[in-house]
């Protein structure tokens, strides 16, 4: 396989369906952009240093949109009650309906949503544009099978967080493409944790498109667990528009996988809107993980924060690629970036590139950027107090690690997460067995 | 005998540090290091504890006469050697209990004993705040991190009571010190001494040894100890310095 045959395919895997007429047109017309844009490569700024290319090498078959979604587990995060929405195969459809939460929220499967509410859900497809869409994005728009959908009205807060997990299909060489909408209307507030998990050892590529919509005055808070097998491909593009007064906290955590890649691409319209990045990316054996941040300051008196750690161990590989962009207009803005990494061998590699581009004059933006091994000193402090250098360097990476897991704002996910992570660095976590989330014993020392 | 030191030569990076050091040390006693900057007295302390980096050309270090040279700085630690180090470690993000519960947990498992649990724990530390009379700051709080000089000295001493070692060897843990501080410290390692124990108390100067009072003085110079006394060769260095040892080492020569 390789980028010709890849698009080749493209058009043998097209198959609109019975969707509504205008859906049937504007896949054909992402289809056509696809394959007008070609593959990315690695001399695009976009894709410098990715470890892209890998997903092109495989001979896709898309999920059978009459399989059944098959269980992932029970998700121990049933404790924080959650409303959970699993994933897998690419739909949700035939097991669950779309959903019509307190105060009109409905919350569910996308192509639910496309045929109870075509308009709503067709305008917001065709928002964005295909002229701005990239390559992934418009083959995205032309395959997607289904996705999570949720709209809140004004003012409405949801009660409580949703889950939706995602497994990617057990089957070898599983192309699956979601699409997840969320429209928060002025003043609403939700928060999602997304899961995303394989079910199985078999080479997978799941891609994902999700458009956030947050209203003036509007929360959103969105947590990210990833855990998927070595072999598995998983890429995420968030695009975040964000309007007056709003704030969006997103927070990812990156267990395992073949290679993960997050885009977020951050869109502050509506002056005083506030968005926050946390990632941690545990990276060994062979994975890569990678993350892009895009946030854009078109209006002034926007703030934006990011911090991303990377742990790269073994051979693997990380990215991180931030761009903060200050339009003229956008005055009074704040914006921070930081990308700190431990490398832990020589085989491991680590790229980072923070990168400000300012064209305001009355701003405050920093960025800094870290690459080194464990403290030597710091080890042989506590080697000489009996700790075992096993045992210093895992509490040294669970030190670095920890203040990002502190983010967590839902007590019972940090909990679970932390315990997770503790794990993780001891190399007891599980790439791919039963569900994510059910292998967590919360409280445990890091030792 | 507790610590045997025979003929130790080590350097790093080619350069020669140490050119045959002997020392003997028996439980139930301190010595003192002293000698002029520059002599090896932070490099001897450091071998002992097994810090990376050091060539190690002769000579051995017995513990209970058991070789140390071949064993990683935790074993010797496990076995009975605690550095009170001239400049602690801040150790961000890793809590002062989590620290020391990994520390005492890890050499209780190489004793073959069971580990603390947190009760016990909890109860030795206020056992040893008590004794040493300096309050550990642990709920929460990193290791060293954002402590002054002297809070850094203290919690060495608080770590050492904690530990309960055979060798305490402090190295200068008296610099940096003000006259309130110093006595709280050296208070503080007098009531970790016992019959079983031995401390090595490395300074500059005879100040710390009012407070800490030694059975033997040693002075290294030149990478060698050139001379051994009483607690009255601290005094005479007091009031004559160093001048006369050098000018007597190099007239030998």
């Amino acid at each position: 396989m390789s980028a010709e045959k890849f698009l080749a395919s493209l058009k043998r895997w097209f198959q609109p369906g019975s969707e509504p007429p205008e859906m049937g047109d504007l896949r054909r017309a992402a289809l056509e952009r696809a394959l007008a844009l070609g593959v990315p490569t690695p001399k695009m700024e976009r894709w410098r240093q990715s470890g892209v290319a890998k997903v092109f090498e495989h001979n896709y078959s898309l999920p059978k949109r009459d399989r059944l979604p098959m269980s992932p587990g029970r998700c121990q995060l049933d404790a924080m009650a959650t409303t959970a929405m699993h994933f897998s195969a690419g739909t949700i459809e035939s097991a669950q309906p779309l959903q019509r939460l307190q105060d009109g929220v409905i919350a569910g499967s996308l192509r639910a949503a496309l045929k109870e509410e075509p308009e709503l859900v067709q305008r917001l497809l065709a928002e964005r544009g295909l002229d701005k869409m990239g390559f992934f994005n418009a083959v995205n728009m032309a395959l997607f099978t289904d996705g999570f959908f949720l709209h809140v009205p004004k003012n409405v807060v949801l009660a409580q967080p949703i889950q939706v997990i995602h497994v990617l299909g057990e089957y070898r060489d599983a192309l699956e493409n979601l699409r997840n909408f969320v429209v928060l209307e002025e003043g609403a507030e939700a928060t999602l944790l997304f899961c995303d998990h394989s079910s199985g050892r078999e080479y997978g590529f799941a891609s994902s498109v999700n458009q956030f919509e947050i209203g003036a005055n509007a929360g959103f808070k969105l947590y990210r667990v990833q855990n998927l097998s070595d072999e598995a491909a998983c890429f995420h593009q968030d695009f975040f528009t964000q309007q007056e007064n709003s704030r969006l906290f997103s927070h990812t955590i990156g267990f395992n996988g073949g290679l993960l890649r997050g885009e977020a691409h951050v869109d502050l319209q509506g002056k005083g809107a506030d968005c926050e990045f946390a990632g941690l990316s545990l990276a060994s054996r062979g994975q890569r993980m990678e993350n892009f941040v895009k946030v854009e300051h078109q209006v002034p008196q926007c703030t934006s924060r990011e911090v991303f750690k990377n742990i790269v161990d073994d051979y693997a590989r990380g990215l991180f690629n931030g761009h903060v962009l200050v339009h003229p207009d956008a005055q009074k803005t704040a914006a921070y970036q930081n990308n700190s990494n431990i490398v832990l061998t020589d085989k491991a590699k680590m790229s980072s590139r923070p990168f400000l581009e300012i064209y305001a004059d009355d701003v405050k933006c920093s960025h800094g950027s870290s690459v080194g091994q464990l403290d030597d000193e710091a080890l042989f402090y506590m080697r000489q107090r009996g700790i075992s250098e096993d045992n210093a360097r895992l509490l040294l990476l669970y030190a670095f690690a920890a203040d990002v897991i502190n983010q967590i704002d839902i007590e019972p996910l940090r909990r679970q997460l932390d315990d997770m992570v503790k794990k993780r660095l001891r190399g007891e976590l599980p790439s791919c067995e039963d569900c994510v989330l059910s292998c967590s014993q919360p409280e445990s020392e890091v030792l | 005998m507790l610590l045997e030191i025979k003929d130790l030569c080590a350097g790093i990076n080619g350069k020669e540090i140490l050119k045959g050091v002997n020392l003997q040390i028996n439980k139930g006693e301190v010595h003192a290091i002293m000698g002029p900057n520059g002599t090896g007295k932070s490099t001897l302390a450091s071998i002992i504890a097994g810090r990376p980096g050091y060539d190690i050309t002769g000579g051995d270090i017995l513990l209970d006469g058991k070789s140390l040279l071949g064993m990683p700085p935790e074993q010797r630690a496990q076995e009975g050697i605690f550095l009170g180090f001239q400049y602690p470690v801040e150790i961000p993000g890793v809590s002062m209990s989590s620290f020391l519960r990994a520390a005492i947990n890890e050499t209780r498992r190489y004793r073959g004993q069971l580990p603390l649990g947190a009760v016990a724990f909890a109860r030795r530390m206020k056992e040893k705040e008590e004794m040493v009379e300096i309050k550990a700051k642990m709920k929460n709080r990193s290791v060293n991190e954002g402590f002054s000089g002297g809070e850094k000295k203290k919690n060495e001493i608080f770590q050492l009571a904690m530990l309960e070692p055979k060798v305490a060897i402090l190295d200068e843990t008296d610099s940096g010190l003000d006259i309130d501080a110093l006595r709280i410290v050296a208070g503080g390692v007098n009531k970790c001494k016992t019959e079983e124990n031995a401390t090595v108390v490395i300074t500059h100067y005879q100040r710390l040894l009012e407070y800490i009072v030694p059975n033997y003085v040693h002075i290294l110079y030149g990478g060698r100890v050139v001379k051994t006394g009483g607690r009255e060769l601290s005094l005479e260095l007091e009031e004559k310095g160093y001048d006369w040892i050098k000018a007597q080492v190099e007239g030998e020569e």
